[in-house]
């Protein structure tokens, strides 16, 4: 390159060097962002038995709500244990905030909460789980609590041991929302609650995601949560089959109901409804589709080889 | 890093949650206590001799057993365990918690509740039926030696409850009973190779509250392998707490659920 000043040189050394700094910014940014990451993990439960996942790899990052999904015994809690340090690989490791997640250090824990299937409350009132169990999230805000308690109708005087299964439900999930950790893993959340606390449930958790937050649902609901979810991970026969965004996927796939099958080009898979049929086109024409979590997943797991030829890295 | 305020949060949880359970336990003792005044001023029952008013031992011993038992209680369900191991504590704060708890806390709450409703009784007893009986109170040496069987049994259930899911308390005295057993019979064989026939090992049980055991032996000067035996025996009581407490600590620490 030719400069005709020195003032030129150096505006281009400057400008080369703010480019670079950008990059690396970048860079930093998205490693930052990453708050799980899996690499290379195997698990079993038992030597004589298969592995239940196999070098898997996995990121999830900040500002997403990921939706985990898989058929009976695909490893769905298995893999959340795994993340929260319940259970330790066999082999690779399971990064939770940069920290090592079999560590079970607080620094990680406290950013960390993870909301069971089955809920386990004490036997005692709401002020006294507080009085537990609160004072270890150094974020907890008990005015957000208390607004969750308000709008799922609990009475926080009643003793929890003798609450429904709902109801407990409804208190663990305010909990776990008012204690304001940047991941919040769920197995199941909507999993006991009523049709209007599941419309509730999706609203508070879209209030409290941003870029610093990730949540993780693990659900066979899909219907309940398909507005919130805007990152698909479908596990089957121990590994990710699919890992994407909502938006990547209708790029992608398009979602239709057809009342007969008859010259349908592109068409890539069907099932039959009373309503007519769900279908699943391959997205040639960048057109807009609702995507339906159910058929995706059906696709998915009837097509791996096609779902992977599709979804190419 | 061990954090003292989390320690401190770790030990108030673990507190709060076995309150109520372990409050009644006490309420029993309680209550047990005030009975035995009771029987021995209004009944009759006893040889006027104000020792029959003291707690034996074992009883301190089975209210630690059963405070201990109690500590790691959370991580015999999948569920309860994931919320215990999820706790935002470290290893350390959450075995110290659960330590302080069964040890110090628990010997404190019962010598105090023993001494004060013994004082209590006592002087209202004195009171109404204008007697003299002298009021003794479990003190100094007498309580260190109580404190340090308690610790050693604290510290093997301590390991039982940290270890077995289930029924950690029927486990660990199952296990208990297996080691002495083990114990005596290997002890016996070796034993009875150099001191022959003995009345002390026709099969009678003796309670021995001293600690010489050439008590046991009819004061005979003892062969050196005996001593020495006898010599690692106190060694390995005093070293099997602290074996406990670490081979706890690692558990916990590789705790899963």
């Amino acid at each position: 390159m030719i400069f005709f000043s020195k003032k030129a040189l150096y505006i281009w050394k400057f400008q080369k060097t703010f480019f670079y700094l950008r990059c690396l910014s970048a860079l930093i940014h998205q490693i930052k962002k990453t708050m799980i990451e899996i690499c290379n993990m195997s698990f079993t439960y038992s030597k004589n038995k298969p592995d239940i996942f196999h070098e898997l790899n996995l990121q999830m990052k900040g500002g997403h709500i990921y939706g985990l999904l898989g058929k009976n015994g695909a490893g769905k809690t298995t893999l959340l244990k795994l993340m929260t340090g319940l259970r330790f690989p066999q082999n690779g490791n399971c990064n939770v905030l940069g920290m090592e997640s079999r560590k079970r250090q607080s620094a990680m824990m406290e950013d960390l909460y993870f909301l069971t299937e089955e809920i386990w409350l004490p036997d005692t009132n709401i002020s006294g789980y507080l009085r537990m169990y609160a004072a270890f999230y150094p974020k907890f805000d008990q005015e957000i609590f208390e607004r969750c308690l308000v709008e799922f109708e609990i009475d926080r005087h009643n003793n929890l041991k003798r609450m429904s299964f709902g109801q407990r439900k409804k208190v663990a999930i305010a909990f776990a929302l008012a204690t304001q950790c940047r991941i919040l893993i769920m197995d199941e959340p909507t999993n006991g609650l009523d049709i209007p606390s599941k419309g509730q449930f999706r609203k508070m958790a879209a209030e409290v995601i941003n870029d610093e937050r990730c949540i993780v649902l693990s659900t066979h609901q899909v219907r309940d949560l398909e507005s919130l979810i805007d990152s698909v991970i479908i596990l089957e026969n121990r590994q990710i089959l699919l890992n994407k965004s909502t938006e990547d996927i209708c790029q992608q796939l398009l979602f239709k109901t057809l009342f007969s099958l008859d010259n349908q080009p592109g068409l890539l898979y069907s099932e039959f409804t009373p309503k007519g049929y769900l279908a699943v086109f391959r997205n040639t024409e960048d057109m807009d589709s609702k995507l339906d979590l159910e058929v995706l997943f059906n696709f998915t797991t009837q097509n791996p080889a096609l779902t992977n030829e599709l979804f190419k890295k | 890093m061990f954090s003292f305020k989390r320690f401190t949060q770790e030990f108030h949880s673990t507190f709060l949650f076995n309150a109520k359970r372990h409050g009644t336990f006490l309420l029993i003792f309680i209550l047990w206590i005030i009975l035995k005044h009771f029987l021995f001023f209004k009944m009759g029952g006893y040889n006027s001799n104000p020792d029959d008013l003291t707690v034996p031992e074992f009883l301190f011993i089975i209210m630690t057993i059963a405070t201990t038992v109690d500590v790691f209680s959370r991580l015999r369900g999948p569920i309860s365990g994931s919320q215990y191991l999820m706790t935002p504590s470290n290893t350390g704060e959450k075995f110290a918690s659960a330590w302080l708890y069964s040890t110090l806390f628990t010997f404190a709450i019962i010598t105090i509740s023993y001494n004060l409703t013994h004082l209590i009784c006592m002087i209202a007893a004195n009171a109404l039926n204008e007697s003299d009986f002298p009021i003794n109170m479990q003190t100094g040496a007498n309580l260190w030696a109580l404190f340090r069987w308690t610790l050693l049994f604290q510290a093997i259930y301590f390991l039982g409850a940290v270890t077995f899911r289930k029924n950690p308390a029927a486990k660990t005295t199952v296990a208990l009973f297996g080691v002495i057993i083990i114990g005596g019979i290997f002890g016996s064989s070796v034993i009875s190779q150099y001191i022959g026939n003995s009345t002390h090992f026709s099969g009678n049980l003796h309670l021995q509250n001293s600690n010489d055991w050439k008590l046991i032996f009819g004061g005979e000067d003892l062969p050196q392998v005996i001593k020495n035996i006898e010599h690692a025996i106190k060694i390995l009581l005093h070293i099997i707490p602290f074996a406990c407490w670490i081979g706890s600590y690692f558990i916990l620490k590789n705790k899963q659920v």
